[in-house]
């Protein structure tokens, strides 16, 4: 290596690595909001994504129709048992939320965690290099979306909202391995079974949810939704089935496995949820 | 007019790296693989070769930047990574030859250390857990194949191109 280690170009490397490190640094710490020159050439970006976006949509969803034909056979033969006892099901919802309305009617209680508006959204674009998986959508601030939003599509929750811009915003999905992404959820079972979903397994392409109460017994197949205890997420959103439990290392808590109900690699549209009970409000500064 | 050329061709093929990943149908591939396109910065790496190195390092440094603001929302890691290793990548490439095929194999080589540095950045902010050896089975070698294929198809036009472009100017 004659001339690559000169003095000068191992300083100028060293400085790079100095500021390599501050930055990474900057924007690994806890901000809510990002800095005006990320959100500006976020936004303009994400205006020529959702131009550039469309037709490649379009194409890809030839290629997928086509893709889809090939099973189209088998799949209207479960669709079709699923049908039959698809009216019945439908007739009994409308009884029991008649119900519901009219007892909360006698309570005098109209709000509740499950109400919420909804935000609908298209995906403009996704994290190439998938460490982090984040997708962006093409509404923001503008049009009401707001830091820690659930995200959901129509099998269930995918994500919250991690940075909202003026035009665009920034999804966070439940498969990254990220500490911070916390969500309070709860098993149906007989009783409600408390716990908060920690994290993803890479491995296994499973969220983590530690269970509050150990005691519990919890089977295969429960179903997993979101409790709306925390946060500015409903309640009873779903999120997916139990595949698994496991006792911890020592033996006191458990953690269960939970397959997502959707699906983090096909995502075109989605819907950001807010709701509508007011919570009070945190208090900003902690410290 | 034929100034444009080329950043025109590098900004379309940035938002391409995502629409790719987003429409892709993953049933195609076995879906634990993980394909990462990293088209922009085989023709940033070609550019910096074949067409003007200063030009080519300040195109690494721009997009580079872009793709943490716009991407991966940590910034810093391919501003540093793609001029580092394009730099690197040109620095090799005095010493070889300028051969397409050199080139080629050359810019793999650099998608390699670009995937295993951000995997090394990733492990220390805990953005990631994976084990090394599922590293390179899941990411690295659907990564290269991925690529390669690219190479195949888009080096010898891209450097025809670039040859255009340098006489023009």
């Amino acid at each position: 290596m004659p001339q690559f280690f000169l003095n000068k170009r191992l300083i100028i490397l060293l400085v790079c690595i100095i500021v390599l490190v501050a930055l990474i640094g900057f924007s690994l710490q806890e901000r809510n909001k990002l800095s005006w020159p990320e959100q500006f050439i976020k936004d303009s970006v994400g205006w020529v994504q959702s131009v550039f976006h469309q037709p490649s949509q379009a194409i890809a969803g030839f290629f997928d129709n086509i893709n889809h034909i090939q099973n189209t056979y088998e799949e209207n033969k479960l669709l079709k048992e699923k049908l039959d006892s698809y009216g019945q099901l439908e007739a009994k919802v409308q009884e029991l939320e008649k119900e519901n309305g009219k007892l909360r009617d006698v309570l005098e209680k109209t709000e509740s965690l499950d109400h919420f508006n909804k935000i609908q959204a298209t995906v403009i674009g996704r994290n190439p290099d998938q460490w982090h998986e984040i997708i962006t959508v093409n509404r923001g601030t503008r049009h009401g979306v707001k830091v820690d939003m659930a995200v959901v599509t129509s099998k269930g929750l995918i994500g919250k909202v991690k940075h909202a811009n003026t035009f665009t915003s920034t999804i966070q999905l439940l498969s990254s391995p990220n500490r911070i992404n916390r969500i309070s959820a709860y098993i149906q079972g007989e009783s409600k079974i408390m716990g908060l979903i920690e994290g993803y397994d890479e491995e296994k392409e499973a969220l983590l949810f530690k269970i509050n109460t150990p005691d519990s017994k919890i089977e295969k197949d429960q179903k997993v939704l979101t409790s709306g205890l925390g946060g500015i997420f409903p309640s009873e959103l779903y999120i997916g089935e139990v595949m698994d439990i496991v006792p911890d290392d020592y033996g006191l808590t458990k953690t269960a496995y939970i397959r997502p109900a959707a699906d983090f690699y096909e995502i075109d549209h989605v819907i950001i949820v807010e709701r509508t009970m007011i919570v009070p409000e945190e208090e900003e500064e902690e410290s | 007019m034929k100034r444009f050329v080329l950043p025109l061709i590098l900004s379309f093929v940035f938002l391409l790296e995502s629409s790719f990943v987003d429409l892709v149908p993953v049933d195609i591939f076995h879906k634990e693989n993980v394909f990462v396109p990293r088209f922009l910065f085989l023709l940033i790496a070609f550019t910096t070769v074949y067409f003007n190195k200063p030009m080519g390092l300040l195109y690494g440094a721009i997009f580079g930047l872009l793709y943490d603001i716009v991407y991966t929302e940590v910034l810093g890691v391919y501003l540093f990574l793609y001029t580092l290793v394009v730099y690197l990548i040109s620095w090799a490439s005095r010493i070889l030859q300028t051969n397409i095929f050199v080139i080629s194999f050359l810019s793999l080589i650099g998608i390699f250390v670009l995937e295993f540095c951000v995997y090394g950045v990733n492990l220390v902010i805990g953005s990631t857990t994976i084990s090394i050896e599922r590293f390179l089975q899941i990411r690295i070698f659907p990564t290269l194949l991925i690529n390669s294929i690219f190479i195949l198809v888009f080096a010898f036009p891209f450097k025809k191109l670039l040859g255009k472009l340098h006489i023009e100017e």
